[in-house]
């Protein structure tokens, strides 16, 4: 049997949890074949690709093997918009939830574009990250906040902030020199630039908890002898178990490590939650408006099941 | 022949100008976003993204502009050594290399620009801008570029020819110069 | 795949293209399509596109044209030539004379910008047409150039450390208080070369025909000033959290037309010339930031760096052999591919090793500026060598000959910051 070696490609540094499952997964997939079926995996960006591109990339067969961003390719695909709404689910349990409702549909489109989910896995949810301390709707007016999609900066023009975009390299200097004053993100990110040296308090609203999706380009796959796609198939589904289990841990490491440098984490109270989901109700009607039949039933269903 | 050579020269150098005017958009709506986010504490929010945008399609603008004044830098060891027609034949042999990538530069970022035309990208910034629109210069600065190299080509037979009057012809100086 | 026989192919079409003067970016971009195309069996051309989308659309590069912009206005207004008229008279008895300009606007301009092709183009841009005008040694004033541009990326703020702060999860706060002091020993260091080179052959340096006073000299003031005013306000928009580094390019490009229009020096055929050679050096550049990141992208795919870095690490090492080694194998790459390429696929390899042989990696992230700056100076791929030449017209080789001094002088840095890692690590020791 000839061997098959095949680039997996993840846009995050090599230490980052998912591209640390990336590679988990490739040993896992050489184990399984007995080394017929090699996954390299270049983490970093090694390979050039930035991120909104690779629903293409994995299409045209460019790389076999990529993560990616749902929301992040999700302007090739409105469908996949669903997962950017600010304040529609409030925790993992919801986003798994939401995810399962979604998987169907999801499938359905990764078909479209020539390719095949093999596991879906969850970052931590996105919070705030500022200077000064924000327990009420009132303390964030007059943020200047650097958020990094639409819908991050609608949010904080609804509370009546300053949303920035700035490119991310920029993020910590703007910080230091007072562009800026906090920054819409994750806890891996915040580590990741050590936002302990410039900013205080973290206060973890969970406004969109985003997730990766891994993809492997459907002719490739389809070329595959029958053991070795049944090898790929199950370590997806492992993979996606375990990195489902493995989130919240990873969260609460990422935050503890915050701390541990001096960040306060800001605990938001059930009022001020409440208050963030009414005040960006129309943020999620607009785009309900627009969205295609298939996402609107993913939305009812996710809204009948949480009971909202 | 000579009309067609000016007529390219003359293009590239109404698009370099375009990239010179897509230089200043940006400047401006870079101040504007200063001044709106210290003065008056707000943004313009397209700023950041649209200046992305422009630094793109500035670069393929301007690059057939480039290429007429003789602005991208090669070696110019091999060249240097050779004196009069034989000059003259390299220097094409070079101009048909060029053309050759720059068709396939065109037709891939051609490619590129109706894969997001059709697929309807969108970028996922406020102004969910289609991708497409600034995607187009890259095809289309690469299609200016073709032409250049065409034109320098034709300007290397008008030379063999010894007939050159009313056309604008650049040497890469390999001394000192400018 | 047999590396040696992709290395060999590789390199013969480097220098088939690059010998037989294609445009540089353009020979990049055809060695890539040659790698894809003998070595793997991906499509070159979506690739080939994607890499051009990428590295052109972002607001960050803006940088580039603005900083080029704003040099270009200050040309061709009297304010550059100003600035020699008014720093003459004060670097007049230092042996290396107007030389030291240099190197002194180069810290300058690195403390504005993160990159070191704009800071070269920058004062190059001021500098190299006066200095030769002045029959400064040519080897001198291109080489100092050279060199000194290079401290964009080491005086913060510096593209090449967040890139790598960010990759190496290392802290980019620390990572730019540690760029400070190597920053300014290098600037010391090239100044040192240049007065002690020029005390030995003062001819290097011609005395100019005038005998100066205190009193000229602060008469001199006002022709300096505008530029330390723009200085100010581009660091100022900064560091008052006005702007981004990238928006401080615009700051400057619209004081550099105040102060053109101030000392009346401003035309509408000023304007207009110093906007399209800016369109022009910035396409330039551009291109090859396309061609060197699509050739990269080859080495990525096909592995290669990967094979050569591992087995680097597979020899096990002691720490200062180790550093040696990378030396060398950093001094080869970076003669081939640019240095951002050079950090996103080699520090995810050589970190565990640097991190296994107890280098810290604030220090390692140091280094690493420290071999991208030698890069930007060693051919054929240098960018600062290409920014020069797009100046000046000459040839890539004659001006990494007039660099050679220089090149050797960061080499000693390194082998001071490697065997005294405090000159990096004392001010960032000092944040809590
Ligand atoms: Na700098
Ligand atoms: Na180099």
């Amino acid at each position: 049997l000839a061997k098959t070696t095949w680039n997996a490609n993840s846009v995050w540094p090599p230490k980052n949890n998912h591209s640390i499952g990336l590679e988990e997964f490739a040993k896992k997939v050489k184990t399984a074949t007995n080394g017929d079926l090699e996954i390299v995996v270049s983490s970093g960006g090694a390979l050039g690709y930035k991120g909104p591109e690779l629903l293409k990339v994995v299409r045209d067969g460019l790389v076999p093997v990529s993560d990616m961003l749902i929301s992040g390719v999700a302007g090739d695909e409105k469908l996949l918009q669903i997962v950017t709404l600010p304040f529609l689910v409030r925790n993992f349990d919801e986003l798994h939830l939401l995810l399962n409702i979604s998987r169907p549909y999801f499938d359905k489109t990764a078909q479209k574009w020539g390719q095949k989910i093999l596991y879906t896995a969850p970052w931590p949810g996105a919070g705030l990250w500022t200077k000064k301390k924000v327990t009420t709707l009132a303390d964030l007016k007059g943020l200047k906040t650097r958020t990094y999609d639409k819908n991050g900066a609608l949010v904080m023009e609804a509370v009546g902030a300053t949303p920035l975009a700035l490119p991310f390299s920029e993020v910590y200097t703007s910080l230091q020199t007072g562009v800026i004053d906090s920054v819409m993100t994750s806890s891996p990110t915040a580590v990741d630039a050590k936002f302990w040296e410039v900013l205080k308090y973290f206060e973890p609203l969970n406004i969109t908890i985003a997730t990766n999706m891994v993809t492997v380009n459907q002719k490739a796959f389809d070329k595959l002898p029958k053991a070795q796609q049944d090898a790929l198939v199950k370590a997806g589904k492992e993979m996606e178990k375990s990195m489902w289990a493995g989130v919240k841990k990873w969260d609460g490491d990422m935050v503890a490590i915050s701390n541990k440098n001096g960040i306060e984490t800001v605990a938001p109270s059930k009022k001020l939650v409440t208050e963030l989901e009414k005040i960006t109700e129309g943020i999620r009607a607009d785009w309900l408006k627009g969205a295609p039949a298939d996402a609107q039933k993913i939305y009812a269903e996710f809204k009948k099941k949480v009971k909202r | 022949m000579k009309k067609i050579i000016n007529f390219i020269d003359n293009l590239s150098g109404f698009s370099g100008w375009v990239a010179g005017i897509m230089m200043a958009v940006a400047l401006v709506l870079v101040v504007a976003e200063i001044i709106w986010r210290t003065g008056f504490s707000s943004t313009l929010y397209i700023s950041d993204e649209f200046a992305g945008y422009l630094m793109a399609t500035l670069t393929f603008c301007g690059l057939a502009y480039t290429l007429r004044e003789r602005g991208h830098i090669r070696m110019m060891m091999l060249p240097h050594f050779l004196k009069g027609k034989t000059r003259i034949i390299f220097n094409m042999a070079c101009f048909v290399v060029g053309f050759a990538f720059c068709i396939a530069l065109t037709w891939f970022t051609y490619v590129f620009f109706l894969d997001s035309y059709v697929s309807g990208s969108k970028s996922m910034h406020v102004s969910g801008t289609l991708l497409a629109i600034p995607q187009f210069f890259m095809p289309f600065g690469s299609f200016l570029m073709t032409l250049q190299f065409l034109a320098e080509f034709l300007k290397g037979v008008a030379m063999l020819r010894g007939d050159t009057e009313g056309l604008r012809i650049l040497e890469e100086t390999d001394e000192l110069g400018r | 795949m047999d590396f040696g026989h992709v290395a060999a192919t590789i390199t013969g079409l480097l220098i088939l293209f690059m010998g037989g003067s294609i445009w540089i970016g353009i020979a990049l971009f055809l060695v890539g399509i040659g790698g894809f195309f003998f070595f793997s069996d991906v499509s070159f051309g979506a690739i080939l596109s994607n890499i051009a989308w990428n590295n052109t659309n972002g607001s960050s590069m803006m940088a580039l044209p603005f900083f080029i912009w704003m040099g270009e206005i200050l040309f061709r207004s009297n304010i550059s030539s100003n600035l020699f008229k008014g720093l003459s008279p004060w670097m007049d008895k230092i042996p290396g004379r107007l030389v030291h300009v240099n190197i002194l606007a180069c810290t300058f301009f690195a403390a504005v910008s993160g990159s070191s092709a704009a800071t070269t183009a920058t004062v190059g841009k001021i500098t190299v047409p006066e200095l030769m005008k002045r029959n400064y040694d040519y080897d001198l004033s291109i080489g100092s150039l050279a060199g000194a541009g290079t401290l964009g990326f080491m005086i913060p703020p510096s593209m090449v450390m967040l890139v790598y702060g960010i990759i190496g999860d290392v802290s980019i706060g620390k990572l730019f208080m540690a760029g400070f002091i190597p920053g300014f020993m290098i600037a010391g260091m090239f100044s040192g070369y240049i007065f002690v080179r020029c005390l030995i052959s003062p001819e290097l340096a011609p005395k100019g025909d005038d005998a100066y006073t205190w009193r000229d000299r602060m008469e001199a003031i006002p022709a300096i000033a505008p530029v330390i005013f723009l200085i100010l306000a581009v660091l100022g928009s900064i560091y008052m959290g006005w702007a981004t580094p990238t928006e401080a390019g615009a700051v400057g490009v619209v004081g550099a037309l105040f102060f053109a229009a101030l000392t009346k020096s401003l035309t509408w055929d000023v304007f207009k010339v110093s906007m399209i050679n800016s369109v022009k050096t910035s396409c330039m550049i551009m291109l090859i930031v396309m061609g060197a990141a699509y050739l990269s992208n080859v080495f990525g795919f096909l592995g290669i760096t990967r094979a050569l870095t591992t087995y680097v690490i597979e020899m096990g090492l002691s720490p200062y052999t180790l550093i040696i080694i990378l030396t060398v194998l950093y001094l080869i790459l970076g003669c081939l591919i640019d240095g951002f390429s050079m950090i996103v696929m080699t520090a995810p390899l050589v970190l565990p090793l640097i991190e296994a042989a107890k280098f810290d990696t604030v220090w390692f992230g140091i280094y690493l500026v420290l071999m991208i700056e030698l890069a930007q100076i060693t051919p054929p791929v240098g960018f600062n060598l290409f920014v020069i030449s797009g100046l000046n017209n000459d040839s890539l080789f004659k001006i990494a000959k007039a660099a050679f001094p220089f090149f050797l002088l960061m080499l000693l840095a390194t082998v001071l910051i490697t065997v005294f890692p405090q000159i990096a690590l004392f001010l960032p020791g000092m944040m809590k």
